[in-house]
């Protein structure tokens, strides 16, 4: 396997037409031995945390344990999400793009992610993706993408409730809801199942039992070797009825 | 490609390929091997090292990632106080409290929470102690439940500031009319873990309901540090894969994907022709040879139904070929050059349907060796059929009757340090086996003839073990490096993948249970019956003796009141059956936990049923001292029952001190205490579990001991019992301590190897502080009548005769009753140098005809959401009675360590399989153990009794923290909410879908 450790985003460009890109490595290492090349994002000034005019861009290759630092004012939901993403170890290499690339479901922290609305930006691309989207696409493409950056919009409210074995486990069944600042409709993304999180149609803060119903129906197929569907299905509605009533006191 | 970084503050370069990883550079290249190998997925921690002054996981990093960045590991920091001539600076302030804390088990962990704490305290001078578990949440932990290595780390925290700590010298007395409950926590039901106090105390002793031993005791009893905790916690080559060997190979099995098949077709050519290939081993090529894997006593009470490789497979995962290459990678490549064709079979995946008529044979080899009454062409590995006294009559008079079917899952034992063994020709060509086992000296017995060799040349060697659980009780890999060696002339190494431990290692027997218990009105249990259809997988290792001990240990405790207590009715069936499902084994417990979980569910629903108060109900038909152990006169391990009577039974007691801590009293069925405020949607509960144990196996287990003095004083202490990490060498060192009058630190401890020590049994059945403790004293008193007799002699030289039964040791003196003394180091140097030479010196073996049972009484607090289904563990409190306790430190983390692990067999843990038999968990993300940062909190308390079979009192303590916990949350569950759950693990939907039905 090749290493590649360029120092420029238009050299890693160049690089990945012959390998993948390895941010931090905690998913990518295992699988070192199936792979021709890797090209380090390590040196390339994708990890700045900035927060202007009530938006958040954080550089794809920031290690997730830097969204817990006390330095950043981010949501502290959003802290609880990455903090029960993975332990200190891994969150001290993991980074934000490799997570996103590489998490399902279970992820607490794509799932508030999600929630947010997220957008990504990708190198070369003039406009920003939804993250929604990028979960959907991520690995079918041909050629290989950069991702730079995140953005989302501080949000007026976020929670985000879960059900796990034990408190650190994975979840079996997840929910974030974020009241926009601009306090029209609510954002809900739901996990626990599958190969990624989901977002719900946004729903009006009275719709609490329309969005239950939502939620519901999504996992109404939601059986796996975890957790049966019929389970999934009417707790997930459950902890959407939580977060919303949590964003909106 | 070249790279350049800072490695322990120096600057190095290295030559590496690209795809080499973090971990194995810093091994093989630096010869560092306080970086440890537990996983490859990172989540286990045992890697961490310091990379720019954060913890990170060395196994999934490539080495080319440090590149110009700064990496630390365990070997920069500390060193032993004593460095001879030179001042050392010691060990570092986090090493020492670990060492005095009894942080470290069996410290394959250590090193990487030592340096996670360090990397905390440079950030953070004054952690909290919810800091403190998340600095260490990337670190897992088998052994210790967290406690000590938390506590240790605030300990750390208060020296580097300069404060004063207390010394940790006595236990926490627990006077036996007077406690006091202990102080409450905040509930934990928000999820977000750990309190935010700052705990200035060091608080790792338990409490102790102490019983005053006739004699006063000086060493014994005592808090004392690990023997081996100085060389751990500095990461030293202490284990297994700690060493390296010229032109050592690296082996890898071939496992079969397929549940149940023969194998038709085998071609290994490809794979030979590879280069770097040093073997290709398949079935065609080494000695078909029946025998167990299972770890025991000659003869093994076991069928003898294993093969290092045969002609067929049996489940997912089992082995098809061997191969030894130059590295990994090659071998890696060989294997998937291996051409194999099955012939696929029916499989049995559910136990229930290996007895069905027409069910597809699973072992259908004819040089099956049968035991008992293993009928391999019914698919049973083991039948057990027990009656004592009359049953039916019993359940005639009773008033009610009580029936349900209980489940428990397949576990993993998860040991961080996985099986490992390396081999080699030694120079006088015997075969030398360098191997994580708790039984060196059956695995060289029960290889000899697989490997075509008498055992004299073959020479086991265990040093420290990562942690074992009963994993290790089973000759696992052993072989495979063993005919690698013999087929290569090369020493030959092999460690499993996290995965393989999953899907081609040994568990705990999955089991359905049916109970059916006969009660009358006033609560007088007056018969019960148990029947287990236990799965033991694809073969029979320890099928009958795991199973036998469900129904030994836990029918043994409700023996019935009053005419019934004299004469009880026990009923005990059970089938052992095979399944094409990874093999089951020995797991701490050894059938006892799947037990308490359906006879502590069926007595909490009868309590329930009947309004009864449970811990008055048990109590009342409770096992008691002076009685004979029901079972003792019914069972053995597969050989001659003979009768056995309890003389020490501290159960009241445990219920008593146990329910006082947890304060049972004001919170059980207390509606007013089981409401959250503010959280409708919360209950909390409170459950109990009473249970026992055994200590050893009676009339079998022997293990042996040999003492010597050196010309100091000091003495080497041999003993082939294996510490796994459980502090065995320590509470073994204290016994001989206390009888030849010495500090600990004059004990050497050596275990164990073949060749040297005295043969012993091995670490399992609960059994080393007792039947080894006891070998230890016999040693250790006849070397101290050999000293008193030599020093009787000096006395007399230079002025009244003293009889040397009248010498006492103490202070590392020969005393005289009228005050003269004489050290030891001078006792030494006349016997070693001056007059009637002779080396001091003493062999003590034991066997015990007696295995007296420790018994607990377990509490568990929880908080369940009862639209939700989950249920957070708040507290766990077990009161034990252990007999004497040889050292509060050691046996606390075994209780600690012990209720953890048997926490994830409650709400977590469960190994499930899909239609094709493959195993859903292979990794610590979907088999979920608990980590630092989400620990309930734990209370150790211990009642005294002084077991007369043992010259200290002792019995054992290293087991029975594993059998109460799940069915005391389950009984806690039922308490806050109802919710009636009947299959273990207690998961979110088991208790939804209880609550629904």
């Amino acid at each position: 396997m090749k290493y590649y450790r360029p120092e420029t985003i238009e050299e890693a460009l160049e690089l990945l037409s012959e390998g993948v890109p390895l941010a931090g490595g905690t998913a990518l290492a295992p699988e070192r031995r199936t792979l021709e090349a890797v090209v380090d994002l390590d040196r390339l000034g994708l990890d700045q945390i900035e927060i202007q005019s009530g938006t958040v861009r954080i550089g794809a290759a920031t290690r997730i344990q830097r969204l817990l630092d006390p330095d950043f004012e981010l949501p502290a939901q959003l802290r609880r999400a990455a903090r029960f993403e993975a332990s200190l170890n891994l969150r001290n290499m993991a980074t934000l793009g490799g997570t996103i690339m590489t998490a399902n479901a279970r992820s607490p922290l794509v799932l508030v992610l999600l929630a947010l609305q997220t957008s990504v930006s990708i190198s070369g691309e003039a406009s920003e993706v939804p993250l929604d989207k990028l979960l959907d696409n991520r690995m079918t493409g041909e050629t290989p993408f950069l991702i730079e950056r995140i953005a989302f919009a501080l949000p007026g409210a976020l929670h985000y409730e879960y059900v796990a074995r034990s408190p650190a486990d994975r979840p079996l069944v997840s929910a974030a809801a974020v009241a926009p600042a601009d306090g029209k409709k609510y954002s809900i993304a739901i996990g626990g199942y599958g190969e990624r999180p989901r977002l719900l149609d946004p729903v009006a803060g009275d719709a609490v039992e329309a969005a239950r119903q939502q939620a519901a129906r999504r996992y109404s197929d939601a059986g796996d070797v975890f957790a049966s569907a019929e389970y999934r299905s009417e707790v997930v509605s459950i902890l959407v009825e939580r977060v919303l009533e949590e964003v909106q006191s | 490609m070249q790279i350049q970084f800072l490695l322990n503050g120096e600057p190095v370069e290295l030559d590496v390929a690209g795809d080499t990883l973090l971990l194995d550079a810093l091994r093989d290249e630096f010869g560092l091997f306080g970086v440890k190998h537990g996983c490859e997925t990172g989540e286990c921690g045992a890697c961490t090292v310091l990379f720019d002054g954060q913890p990170v996981n060395s196994c999934v990093m490539l080495a080319a990632q440090v590149e110009g960045h700064s990496i630390t590991t365990i070997e920069s920091v500390g060193e032993h106080p004593d460095q001879g001539w030179r001042s050392g600076a010691g060990l570092d302030a986090v090493q020492q409290a670990f060492v005095e804390t009894g942080a470290i088990q069996c410290g394959f962990c250590t090193p990487a929470m030592v340096l996670a704490a360090r990397s905390l305290l440079a950030a953070n001078p004054e952690p909290s102690e919810e800091e403190v578990r998340e600095s260490l949440s990337g670190v897992l932990c088998r052994c210790t439940g967290y406690i000590k290595p938390v506590q240790a780390i605030l300990r750390a925290a208060a020296v580097l500031r300069g404060e004063q700590v207390e010394p940790i010298d006595g236990p926490i007395l627990a006077p036996k009319d007077l406690i006091t409950p202990a102080p409450e926590r905040e509930s934990r039901a928000g999820w977000d873990p750990g309190g935010t106090q700052v705990s200035l105390e060091t608080t790792v002793m338990p409490r102790i309901q102490v019983a005053h031993h006739p004699e006063p005791l000086h060493t014994v009893g005592h808090p004392e540090p690990k023997v081996d905790a100085v060389k751990l916690v500095q990461g030293k080559p202490a284990f297994t894969a700690d060493v390296e060997l010229r032109g050592m190979l690296v082996a890898k099995i071939l496992h079969s994907p397929v549940a149940h098949a023969r194998i038709k077709h085998i071609d290994a050519s490809k794979a030979r022709a590879l280069e770097g290939v040093a073997a290709v081993l398949t079935w065609k090529d080494i000695p078909r040879v029946a025998y167990s894997t299972a770890g025991q006593s000659h003869p093994i009470p076991g069928p003898l139904d294993s093969f290092s490789l045969d002609n067929k497979v049996r489940f997912v995962g089992d082995r098809v070929a061997f191969v030894a290459a130059e590295n990994e990678a090659i071998a890696e490549q060989a294997l998937a050059l291996i051409e194999v064709e099955y012939e696929q079979l029916p499989a049995i995946l559910d136990p229930a349907d290996a007895l069905e008529e027409g069910a597809a044979q699973i072992h259908d080899e004819p040089d099956y060796v049968n035991f008992d009454l293993s009928d391999p062409g019914r698919n049973l590995a083991a039948k057990i059929r027990i009656d004592i006294g009359e049953v039916e009559r019993g359940f005639d008079e009773a008033d009610h009757i009580f029936e349900a079917t209980y489940e428990v899952p397949k576990v993993q034992q998860a040991h961080i340090e996985p099986h490992i063994a390396i081999t080699y020709w030694d120079e006088d060509d015997r075969l030398v086996i360098r191997t994580s086992t708790q039984v060196p000296f059956h695995a060289r017995r029960q290889l000899a003839p697989v490997l075509g060799l008498p055992a004299k040349r073959i020479r086991v060697i265990k040093p420290r073990i990562g942690g074992g659980f009963g994993g290790k009780q089973e000759v696992l890999v052993e072989d495979v490096a063993a005919h690698l060696t013999i087929a290569t002339g090369r020493p030959v190494r092999i460690e499993y993948t996290r995965a393989e431990e999953f899907f081609a290692s040994r568990s705990r027997h999955p089991m359905r249970i049916r109970m059916k218990t006969g009660v009358k009105n006033d609560g007088t249990i007056t018969a019960n019956e148990m029947y287990a259809l236990s799965d033991t997988g694809a073969y029979g290792c320890h099928a009958l003796t795991v199973t036998g001990n469900t129904g030994h240990k836990a029918m043994a405790l409700y023996v019935g009141d009053g005419e019934y207590r004299q004469e009880p009715n026990i009923r005990f069936y059970a089938d052992i059956v095979y399944t094409n499902t990874p093999p089951s084994g020995a797991y701490r417990g050894y059938g006892v936990p799947q037990g308490f979980w359906a006879v502590e569910r069926h007595m909490e629903r009868i309590v329930r049923e009947l309004g009864l108060d449970p811990l008055e109900f048990r109590l009342k038909n409770a096992l008691r001292a002076g009685e004979v152990h029901p079972f003792s006169t019914a069972w053995s391990e597969g050989r001659e029952p003979r009768p056995e009577t309890i003389n020490t039974c501290g159960l009241e007691d445990c219920a008593k001190q146990g329910s006082l801590a947890i304060d049972w009293f004001s919170k059980f069925n207390r509606p007013d205490w089981q409401r959250v405020e503010d959280k409708p949607h919360l209950r909390r509960g409170i459950g109990v579990a009473l249970v026992m144990q055994g200590t050893a196996i009676p009339y079998l287990d022997m293990g042996g001991a040999s003492i010597k003095i050196n010309d100091d004083g000091s003495f080497n202490l041999l003993i082939g019992a294996t510490d796994l990490g459980t502090g065995s060498d320590t509470v073994l060192a204290q016994q001989a301590a206390e009888v030849l009058g010495v500090p600990i630190d004059d004990i050497i401890v050596y275990s164990s190897d073949t060749d040297f020590t005295p043969f012993d049994k091995g670490a399992y059945a609960s059994s080393t502080t007792y039947i080894s403790g006891a070998a230890v004293v016999r040693a250790a008193r006849q070397v101290a009548e050999r000293i008193r007799a030599r020093a009787a002699k000096m006395f007399g030289e230079e002025g009244d005769p003293v009889r040397p039964e009248a010498i006492r040791l103490a202070n590392k003196q020969a005393w005289s009753p009228d005050g003269r003394s004489v050290t030891l180091a001078e006792v030494a140097l006349h016997s070693l140098h001056q007059e009637d030479q002779e080396q001091i010196m003493a062999v003590g073996s034991y066997m015990s005809p007696v295995a007296p049972p420790p018994f607990a009484a377990q509490f568990a607090e929880v908080t369940v959401d009862i639209e939700t289904g989950q249920v957070v563990v708040d507290k766990l409190v077990m009161a034990v009675d252990s007999g004497i306790i040889v050292n509060p430190l050691t046996a606390s983390g075994q209780v600690e360590g012990g209720m953890t692990q048997a926490l994830g067999y409650a709400v977590c843990e469960e190994m499930l399989y899909d239609d094709q038999g493959r195993a859903r968990e292979v990794d610590f993300t979907d088999y979920h153990i608990f980590a630092a940062h989400e620990m309930p909190e734990l209370q150790t308390i211990f009642v005294e009794t002084i077991e007369p079979s043992h010259p200290f009192g002792v019995k054992a303590v290293a087991e029975i923290p594993i059998d109460g916990v799940a069915p005391a949350v389950a009984n806690a569950v039922m308490d806050a909410c109802g919710g009636d759950v009947l299959a273990a693990p207690v998961t979110p939907e088991r208790v939804w879908k209880s609550l629904r039905s």
